[in-house]
């Protein structure tokens, strides 16, 4: 019997660890996030991320060559020449699409959930 | 390294133009003898019904002995070559650049002059550090000296061009370029290269000279469309 309720006990540890584990993801998942992309071989890497309002899109060169991060569509922000190894942060709102105004055939997307 | 007794010719240079109509890729490389072939087919085709079947035939027939020809004599480049045919190919395309800068007027064509500096200046700066860390001083060699010999030529080419005729000339070279050095890297240099760092490099170079081929093309077609 002490046997049982000891595997139940356990059983029902698991099943609220399980749940508060998920909940803190959950709760960390709505709150501001930190996305990467990285700048490598001419790409963004990934070329598209989905986030939430507010979280922080970090591009980082890790090509050969200097790129840039500039707003596609009417040029309304720019991150300017980013060098091998520098970051730029972007805080994302809403959708965009965006480009490397050095090499325009570069190109990515920004879709906020 | 299979290169040939006249390396550029043949190796580098994708295209060898014969008369005013016929542009045969003459590349050595067995896999690369399939698109001398079709290249090949096509010429005769257009060349029979240009000037007739015969015609066609011995322009094929010549192409083919020479394809063969120049595949037999080859030489082998020790990476310090490779390492100097890499700037020198590089150095050319700012060469190009330098003259675009003076010449033009036309924004986009600045634009993507300015970019080819930058690019190839970095990337000559990363073989010139790799060198120095392997302790391999590039030597040259007849295929970096053919390189600059017919780079020369094509410098005084664009040079002698009308400001308004200049960015045509410009960016089609730009375009044939960079097909030409990707053709080059890839089938060449790259399967030869025995340092593996060496190596490395010349592969992380080959995204950039693609994108810098995309780019090109863009600017062609929006230069013929404004035509
Ligand atoms: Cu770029």
């Amino acid at each position: 019997m002490n046997r049982w309720i000891g595997v139940f006990g356990w059983f029902a540890f698991a099943v609220a660890a399980g749940w508060l584990v998920g909940g803190c993801q959950q709760v960390r998942h709505q709150a501001a996030a930190r996305v990467d992309v990285s700048l490598r071989q001419m790409q963004f890497a990934p070329t598209e991320v989905r986030v939430h309002a507010g979280d922080t899109v970090v591009f980082t060169n890790n090509d050969i060559v200097t790129h840039d991060v500039t707003e596609e569509t009417a040029k309304l922000w720019t991150s300017g020449p980013l060098v091998v190894g520098e970051s730029f942060a972007f805080v994302a709102q809403k959708d965009v699409t965006y480009y490397c105004s050095i090499h325009p055939i570069m190109k990515g997307k920004i879709t906020v959930e | 390294m299979n290169l040939l007794a006249h390396p550029m010719e043949y190796a580098i240079l994708p295209k060898v133009t014969i008369g005013r109509e016929i542009n045969v890729v003459t590349v050595c490389t067995v896999d690369h003898s399939i698109r001398v072939v079709t290249k090949i087919k096509n010429t005769m085709k257009k060349t029979k019904k240009k000037y007739g079947r015969y015609v066609a035939l011995s322009v094929a027939l010549s192409l083919l002995v020479g394809t063969i020809g120049v595949a037999q004599e080859s030489t082998k480049l020790s990476d310090p070559e490779v390492a100097h045919v890499a700037v020198v190919a590089n150095q050319i395309d700012i060469d190009y650049a330098t003259i675009a800068t003076k010449k033009s007027k036309n924004a986009d064509i600045l634009k993507f002059a300015q970019t080819m500096a930058n690019d190839h200046e970095a990337v000559i700066k990363q073989a010139a550090e790799l060198a120095k860390k392997l302790g391999v001083t590039p030597k040259d060699n007849a295929v970096s000296k053919q390189l600059l010999e017919d780079a020369k030529k094509k410098q005084k080419e664009l040079n002698g061009y009308s400001r308004a005729a200049f960015d045509q000339a410009y960016i089609d070279n730009e375009v044939a370029y960079h097909k030409a050095v990707i053709g080059a890297v890839e089938n060449l240099l790259i399967p030869e290269t025995d340092n593996g760092e060496l190596k490395a490099l010349l592969e992380n170079v080959v995204p950039a000279l693609k994108a810098h081929l995309a780019h090109a093309e863009m600017v062609q077609k929006e230069l013929t469309s404004k035509k």
